[in-house]
């Protein structure tokens, strides 16, 4: 495909997205009460807020002298902060501590503590534009900022406080370069005033003087974040501490630090601006230019389709050749349709043309989504494939471009795909909008972690960079990308069914109050318009505040934040927007409610309502109760709250009108969530269940996570957030991570969604293959379990760990109970750990030597002489080497693939196969050999599931059987069949400490594979 | 000599090169490298718990001795270590090749770059047969060998796990 500059700002010009308004990071970092959105309406606004931060407002002033010693100590220790032993550090901590109180006072007693727009301007736009901003950058200097920003208070202030006005100047210059360039400086103004601001915060704090300034802004968003979680479940909470750290996150998120770092902000605002601008559109290419690029791009489809055909007619390949290419066409038409009027064609190209021909009347047809194998109508339908079918309804809407983008990625891959084809195949057939989803993945792999949690936001604005991730494409990643998003599917489609309804909900209120009646409405709606009475508009209106509810609550709890956490401590800028918007929203929806809800209905609440009121809620005590035991939360949970919610009582919105009632609740059309909101809070209370539902399910403790791991279940936050303390974290830049972190249903600790069935329960092919059937530990990574370790003694330890889980499970079959799917596993497990402790007992090889060295009890120290290679001896003699039997890596493979087969069942799939008459392959499939046969036979099966390869499957099986493991171990409390997993576990022979949490999903893994 | 030895490189791609774990590969002349010796490189696939791919390359070391060849085999599993770690690698490295049957891992000078590197010294009174024999199940197990290690020094790289517990991983010690 053409990729001269030409093809590219053609489709830049042509689907552009950015807009030209300001886009500042800070736009949604909200500091002191003036967030900067609160440009837009600066008369009469009213905040919002709730309980919990209306304490914090009212701060309590600083404590007119320094903290004495004994509180230092306290509010270090409120900290975390290590005490200080060394009296002589204290005395100069001390010092310190008591200039910065000075400082504060100093700042206290100036007459406007704050910065505050005006509508004067400082300085004019001409001036502006040479001003050098770097220069008001105080950090990063020898006297400490906050020292500067005191001193040059009135400065700041006055360049500050002339933004508005600024801004409405700066709209008003005509479009070009320096309207860019004063865009840039403006946004960069946002920026440093919103630094500054939240350092005007910290100086109202008292903590700021008690603790180590340069210290706590070291520590990472990551740790600032755990500690304000545990700051939030804490009761009662200290606010002051609270409000200090949620500052210095506020400080981390805006991220200047120096004179530099403002210039670097301002270098990427223009070059933001420039790109949204678009590169000035070229010159109409000169018709022969043209003529020349089409050519290039047509001979460029064609030997795509060339390398396609000559893959599809190799021996080995059993891709329906058909459908691949109705797959091809389709992909590449619109392309092909415009570059086919060169004239004159070659040979070939006419050729081409009419073989393109013959497709396009099928171009249409259903069967054209899926390009098949053969083995398409044989895969059960449990077994957990990407399927294209059976998606759609709840996937986000893709905008045009996005699904042009879509298009073209698609198009790269088939013509890269060479032996990879039936995974690309599967990718092609996902729906576009996951398509999308596993491109944003494989760009943004290491931001996975921490981006998960604007995953379905970024989703929105994001546009492949499709020529750097597919050029050579890594089908690895893809396999692995795929396959998280499949996990996420159901997450996916939740959060878009909402987005739907929650469109539905808007729909209906702009008919219903007339104020937004869309052009397509039908007769009926508009019937409906005119006739609406003031209660079906209060419902209406009640309902989208309700829908917008659930969704915030998913976006908070995707985010990882506690829901009375203001927004803006979401660290991704993207999903802080979101959350803003949604809110922001709700507002406007619940001050449109407030007018029309008469004076008389307002004063049915005479009380204080109360959030865990079920009167409020409407939540059925008896079922609140029960679902307070239940163990974790999972986002199935909240919508079926808000569902019952609404089905507990007759009238919604009833709800909503008891809060209105109340005073200090007021809304207004130009209230905007504001400083200090804790959003969820004040919107708790107006959306009633959504507060219950939190207090009553209260972020639970689940099994075997640690508070901290709690703050982030959710996907990919996980990840990044705990360490090891539990998920494949390690593998930076690895999309492994998001796989194994994606929810689980069977794990009680996710709070989204579903789970594609794991794959060991999937069954198999042709018969009911249990579990048991080999399917878990392969050859390979059993041999490796055990004999990774080098003494008798362990190995003794080992067949005793191992009976203790038969046991267990043999004493289940005995009484009749049946054996759960995990237990299945575990059973399969322990077959192998048996087969293979007895095997390496039996080659135990060097008996004197075995004798003697299994006295050794640890390291082969003990036989002097023998030490320096005693641990090559021990390697060998006995149960096993140190790292697994096998170090060959063609024999590994082969132990691998053996396993796949096995649980894939490949031999049963291959005398299908072979016995079929009448495929359309039948005749390339007899000539083939089995062992070939059996190879594209299991690449077909694989990448049906998404596995790029069986080493991926294999993995995949390793990764699930280590988390079993782990949840199961350290799991509080414990389960019943704990003893058999944690003797599973032991077998492993890595040193289990389960205060730590030792060992981690990683290290099994990395034990088992290795 | 040289002659023999350029014979057997190729004749090691041409079985090397049928294993699905080998990818590209080819052999590069000394001349070409600018290097004292011909060197066959070839991508090692889906290596590792993470699946990526890494450079192996086997070549004769150009020592004199006579009769005997030394056929080395190198696999590059980082080039950029990051320079903090340098310490721990180095002191999981020597903990690890204590337990290794054959090769070692080897830090590089530049502190970043970790290899897992063996060489075998083979009679070159032997047939060619025998030899490529050797040197293939030479490849074979040092890439395996590799693998099996690699991802407990990965830990330990990521700052994952100390030193002390990755030789715990292996020693099972409890």
């Amino acid at each position: 495909m053409g990729k001269g500059t030409y093809e590219e700002s053609r489709l830049r010009k042509n689907y552009q997205i950015h807009t030209t308004e300001t886009h500042a990071v800070s736009e949604n970092i909200n500091v002191s009460g003036f967030s900067l959105q609160y440009l837009e309406d600066m008369d009469g606004a009213v905040q919002v807020q709730s309980p919990i931060m209306k304490k914090l407002q009212a701060l309590p002033a600083i404590p007119a002298n320094p903290p004495a010693v004994a509180d230092l100590v306290a509010q270090r220790q409120q900290a975390q902060l290590k005490p200080i032993t060394n009296a002589k550090k204290r005395e100069k901590e001390m010092a310190r501590v008591r200039e910065r109180h000075t400082l504060q006072k100093d700042f206290a007693s100036q007459v406007r503590p704050h910065f505050v727009y005006d509508d004067n301007m400082a300085l004019s736009l001409d001036e502006l534009e040479n001003l050098d901003l770097s220069e008001y950058m105080y950090d990063g200097q020898k006297t400490d900022g906050f020292h500067k920003l005191v001193s040059n208070y009135a400065a700041l202030g006055a360049l500050f406080g002339s933004i508005p006005a600024l801004k409405t100047a700066i709209e008003g210059e005509p479009a070009g370069e320096r309207k860019d360039a004063l865009l840039a400086k403006l946004s960069t103004l946002y920026d440093l005033r919103a630094h500054y601001a939240v350092m005007e915060q910290l100086l109202s704090n008292k903590y700021y003087a008690a603790l180590p300034y340069e210290e706590m802004k070291k520590l990472s968003y990551k740790d600032m974040r755990m500690r304000l979680d545990e700051l939030y479940e804490a009761d009662p909470r200290n606010t002051e501490l609270i409000d200090y750290y949620q500052n210095l996150i506020r400080l981390k998120e805006v991220g200047l630090s120096d004179g530099a770092s403002v210039q670097e902000r301002m270098r990427e605002y223009t070059k933001q601006d420039a790109a949204a601008g678009g590169p000035a559109a070229p010159n109409a290419p000169a018709p022969e230019q043209e003529e020349r690029e089409k050519r290039k791009e047509l001979t460029s489809i064609m030997d795509a389709y060339k390398a396609l055909t000559k893959r599809l007619d190799a021996p080995d390949c059993l891709m329906d050749p058909v459908h691949c290419k109705l797959v091809f066409f389709k992909t590449f038409a619109p392309d092909i349709a415009r570059c086919l009027n060169v004239d004159p064609k070659t040979p070939e190209m006419t050729a081409f043309e009419q073989n393109y021909n013959t497709y396009v009347p099928l171009l249409d047809s259903a069967t054209a989504d899926r390009s098949r194998g053969i083995l398409n109508d044989k895969l059960p339908a449990n077994l957990p494939k990407l399927d294209g079918q059976g998606a759609g309804a709840g996937d986000p809407a893709l905008s045009d471009e996005q699904k042009e983008w879509v298009r073209r990625s698609g198009a790269m891959l088939l013509k890269n795909g060479g032996k990879n084809l039936p995974l690309v195949a599967s990718f092609l057939s996902m729906p576009p909008a996951q398509q999308l989803s596993v491109l944003y993945l494989i760009e943004h792999k290491d931001q996975a972690s921490s981006g998960n949690a604007g995953f379905f936001v970024a989703l929105n604005n994001y546009r492949p960079d499709v020529d750097k991730a597919l050029q050579k494409p890594d089908f690895e990643q893809l396999s692995v990308a795929m396959r998280g998003v499949m996990k996420m599917k159901p997450a996916m489609s939740a959060y878009a069914a909402l987005s739907q309804s929650i469109h539905a909900a808007d729909r209906s209120v702009g008919i219903l109050t007339g104020e937004n009646i869309p052009a397509d409405a039908t007769e009926e709606e508009q019937q409906a318009a005119a006739n609406a009475t003031a209660e079906q508009k209060q419902t209406a209106i009640a309902s989208a505040i309700n829908e917008r509810g659930k969704l915030l609550l998913v976006l908070y709890r995707t985010a990882g934040l506690h829901p009375d956490m203001p927004p803006d401590m979401a660290e991704d800028p993207v999903l802080r927007k979101k959350l803003y918007d949604e809110i922001n929203a709700i507002l406007k929806l619940a001050a449109k409610l407030q007018d029309l809800v008469a004076p008389e209905q307002a004063d049915e609440a005479a009380n204080a309502i109360s959030y865990d009121d079920p009167q409020v809620t409407g939540v059925k005590e008896e079922k609140l109760a029960k679902d307070k035991k239940k163990a974790g939360f999972t986002f199935r949970d909240a919508v079926d709250y808000t569902k019952d919610g609404l089905k507990y009582t007759d009238k919604p919105f009833r709800n909503i009108v008891k809060l209105l009632g109340k005073d200090n609740a007021p809304f207004s059309a130009k209230t905007e969530y504001a400083h200090y909101g804790a959003a969820m809070g004040g919107i708790n209370g107006l959306l009633g269940f959504i507060g219950s539902i939190y207090k009553a399910h209260k972020i639970r403790l689940a099994d075997g996570l640690t508070a901290a791991d709690r703050t982030a279940q959710a996907i990919g936050v996980t990840g990044g957030f705990i360490g090891s303390a539990g998920g494949l974290t390690g593998m930076a830049g690895s999309i492994t991570k998001l796989v194994t972190d994606a929810p689980k249903f069977t794990n009680p600790s996710s709070w989204i969604g579903e789970y594609t069935t794991p794959l060991w329960e999937s069954t198999n092919v042709v018969d009911k293959i249990t579990v048991a059937s080999g399917a878990l530990s392969i050859v390979a990574g059993t041999a490796q379990l055990v004999s990774s370790s080098i003494q008798v003694a362990r190995e003794n330890s080992n067949k005793r760990d191992v009976e203790n889980a038969r046991q267990t499970i043999k004493n289940k079959e005995d009484n009749g109970t049946a054996l759960s799917e995990e237990e299945k596993l575990v059973k399969v497990f322990l077959n192998h750990q048996d087969r293979a402790i007895t095997r390496a007992k039996v080659s135990g090889g060097i008996g004197i030597a075995t004798g003697i060295l299994a006295m050794a009890s640890g390291v082969l120290t003990m036989t002097g002489f023998l030490a320096p290679i005693g641990a090559i001896i021990g390697l060998t003699s006995l149960v096993g080497d140190v790292f697994g039997r096998i170090f060959s890596k063609c024999a590994r493979n082969r132990d691998r693939r053996k396993t796949v087969d096995e649980r894939l069942n490949i031999d049963a799939l291959v005398t299908q196969v072979r016995t079929a008459n009448n495929h359309p392959l039948h005749d390339k499939i007899a000539r083939m050999t089995d062992s070939r046969l059996k190879d594209a036979v299991r690449q077909e099966a694989l990448a049906a599931m998404g596995y790029a390869s069986y080493h991926d499957c294999y993995r995949d099986t390793c990764v699930e059987s280590a988390e079993l493991l782990y949840r199961k171990v350290f799991a509080d409390p414990r389960p019943a069949d704990w003893q058999m997993y944690r003797d599973s576990m032991s077998s492993l022979g890595i040193r289990i400490d389960e205060e730590k949490k030792r060992p981690t999903i990683e290290e099994m893994v990395t034990k088992l594979m290795g | 000599m040289e002659e023999r030895k350029r014979r057997l490189l190729e004749g090691l791609w041409e079985q090397l090169k049928e294993q699905e774990f080998i990818g590209e590969g080819s052999l590069f002349t000394a001349d070409e490298l600018g290097a004292p010796m011909d060197v066959l490189r070839a991508e090692i696939a889906e290596f590792g718990v993470e699946l990526t791919s890494v450079l192996g390359e086997f070549f004769f070391i150009p020592l004199d001795d006579e009769g005997i060849l030394y056929f080395s085999v190198v696999i590059t599993l980082l080039n950029e270590a990051p320079k903090e770690a340098a310490a721990d690698i180095a002191a999981a490295t020597s903990r690890l090749n204590y337990y290794l049957p054959c090769g070692a891992y080897a830090l590089g000078n530049d502190d970043r770059t970790l290899v897992y590197r063996n060489t075998l010294p083979l009679s070159a009174d032997i047939s060619d047969e025998a030899l490529l024999k050797c040197m293939f199940t030479a490849a074979d197990v040092a890439v395996g060998a590799a693998e099996g290690t690699e991802g407990s020094l990965r830990l330990v790289i990521k700052n994952e796990i100390s030193v002390e517990e990755m030789v715990a991983m292996f020693t099972g010690s409890r």
